[in-house]
């Protein structure tokens, strides 16, 4: 069944499309979320959870074309909450990882927390890989959207290692002077 | 701006960026996704973190070449690729996901793929059916399950393929139904390139894939245009001589490693032969309807991109006969 076809189903409010949804990408939702979480049965928990709070949103919102990336987006919110909520009883590896690669994307003059609208940073995010090469954008986003490993996209991409390293650390460095240039420091 | 705020805005770009991703070419070495086919029981596989790619057991791996610059046969060892480890645990701290029979004690991974036309024009090669690959492989699969003859993670009848030994190439042939009904033939390679020594490229290419013998015509792709998986294939043109001499090149020399990390892949400091950004893709259509991917990488470099990894060197006169009329760049 094709992304329109699963989206009419939850515009007419027909419950099989959770159902259409799980059986089409729910291995690679729950593939998310276990990157996130490396637990098996909470990121099942967040796929679950995903698929009901895509239900709430479906409508007004109407992904016929990118239905993945749409439900993908929610069930990778849902397991970073679970990360951010479960710190101190657990260390989520990869998050702690990756947060700390982001920290070099902080622009310098950042002496001040500020509440930087979400949206607006998605958009700077945005303009900036659209700069990019289309093999940058997605190691980019093999990287810091769906969490995987240095090597996994190595090997997906058929990439050294340490050429991943090289690009995802001039892509950081790239971030960072586009958001200094974009004022997103106060 | 805190350091999260980053990862969760990064959970906001485009779609089509997501979208780009899924459609970006898997290259290999190791990397194999299993296509959703309803009628058929495939299933996708996570496998456990103990389960890595084929690592070279280093043998000595000295210049190949003689002092004319002569592909030496007696000078390297080769390479042995290991078998092949199935995980021990259930335990899913690393995700990979690769399609795989094992047969008579072989692990035979996916390879080439052929669907409608495609199919029907290789349906010749065919051969004796062997037996049912069950398909039984998941994520929760215990260690038991996958000691089994034909424990797969993709279901069908596998047949031999005829014009290929057993102990390197086995199929699986079916037929499914497509979203519109209609009945698609497929079939699905699976070759068996790990639990094997290469000493020279003559053990692949003309033993295991008899590329000279059964060679219709050439295309070629430009790096770029692979890529970006455009789609763009150029009739190559050069004269026999050059083809033969090319190919003579290629069998008598060793076959290297590029996790090798005591050899200078590159000559020029970088760590691995795909660093080296000019490259280009030769299309090899054989006689028998197979298609055949190899990579050329400037300085000599020849790959079969279905064995990412391991390569043979040779002559860069020689070499660059072939590499120049196919779209090489220096």
């Amino acid at each position: 069944m094709d992304d329109n076809e699963i989206v009419e189903l939850y515009l007419s409010r027909d419950e099989d499309a959770i159902a259409q949804t799980a059986k089409k990408y729910g291995f690679r939702l729950r593939n998310i979320a276990n990157n996130i979480l490396n637990d098996m049965e909470t990121s099942k928990e967040c796929e679950n959870d995903a698929y009901l709070e895509a239900w709430e949103l479906i409508p007004p919102h109407e992904p016929r074309t990118y239905l993945f990336a749409f439900v993908g987006r929610i069930v990778r919110h849902i397991a970073l909450n679970v990360c951010k909520k479960n710190s101190r009883q657990k260390r989520y590896a990869l998050y702690c990882e990756l947060t700390q690669e982001m920290h070099e994307c902080i622009p310098a003059d950042n002496d001040i927390e500020a509440e930087i609208e979400a949206n607006l940073l998605s958009s700077a995010i945005d303009d900036f890989l659209e700069a990019c090469t289309k093999e940058q954008q997605n190691v980019f986003v093999r990287r810091y959207w769906y969490f995987d490993s240095i090597s996994q996209i190595a090997k997906a991409y058929g990439f050294s290692q340490s050429k991943v390293k090289t690009m995802l650390f001039r892509m950081r460095s790239g971030l960072k002077k586009h958001l200094e240039k974009g004022g997103y420091y106060v | 701006m805190r350091d999260n705020d980053l990862l969760e805005a990064v959970g906001g770009i485009d779609e089509k960026y997501i979208k780009n991703t899924e459609n970006a070419k898997v290259r290999k070495p190791s990397r194999r996704y299993i296509k959703w086919i309803p009628a058929a029981a495939c299933i996708c596989l996570i496998l456990a973190a103990g389960f890595v790619v084929p690592r070279l057991i280093n043998q000595t791996a000295t210049n190949n070449h003689d002092s004319n610059g002569q592909p030496d046969i007696n000078a390297g060892e080769g390479v042995h690729i290991p078998a092949i480890e199935l995980p021990d645990s259930s335990d899913a701290a690393t995700a990979d996901m690769i399609g795989f029979v094992v047969y008579q004690g072989r692990i035979y991974v996916q390879a080439e793929e052929y669907t409608g036309e495609k199919a029907q024009r290789i349906k010749a090669l065919v051969g004796e059916h062997l037996g049912t690959a069950r398909g039984n492989i998941d994520e929760w699969s215990s260690q038991s399950e996958y000691d089994k003859e034909f424990a797969s993670t993709i279901g069908g009848e596998v047949y031999s393929v005829n014009g290929y030994d057993t102990s390197f190439r086995i199929c699986i042939w079916g037929e499914f139904v497509d979203e519109s009904n209609n009945h698609i033939t497929w079939i699905q390679f699976l070759d068996c390139m790990n639990g094997i020594t290469l000493t020279t490229g003559k053990d692949l290419f003309q033993d295991r894939l008899h590329i000279t013998e059964r060679i219709k015509s050439v295309q070629w792709q430009s790096h770029d245009d692979w890529d970006y998986a455009k789609g763009d294939f150029k009739n190559a043109e050069f004269d026999e001589t050059a083809w033969s001499s090319f190919w003579n090149a290629v069998d008598g020399s060793s076959f290297k490693s590029d996790w090798d990390t005591d050899a200078d892949n590159s000559g020029s400091g970088n760590s691995s032969i795909y660093d080296i950004k000019n490259q280009t893709h030769l299309i090899l259509n054989m006689n028998d309807g197979t298609v055949l991917r190899i990579r050329l990488i400037e300085g000599g470099y020849v790959v079969y991109d279905a064995l990412g990894g391991y390569y043979v060197k040779i002559p860069e006169d020689v070499f660059n006969t072939i590499y120049d009329a196919c779209g090489g760049t220096h």
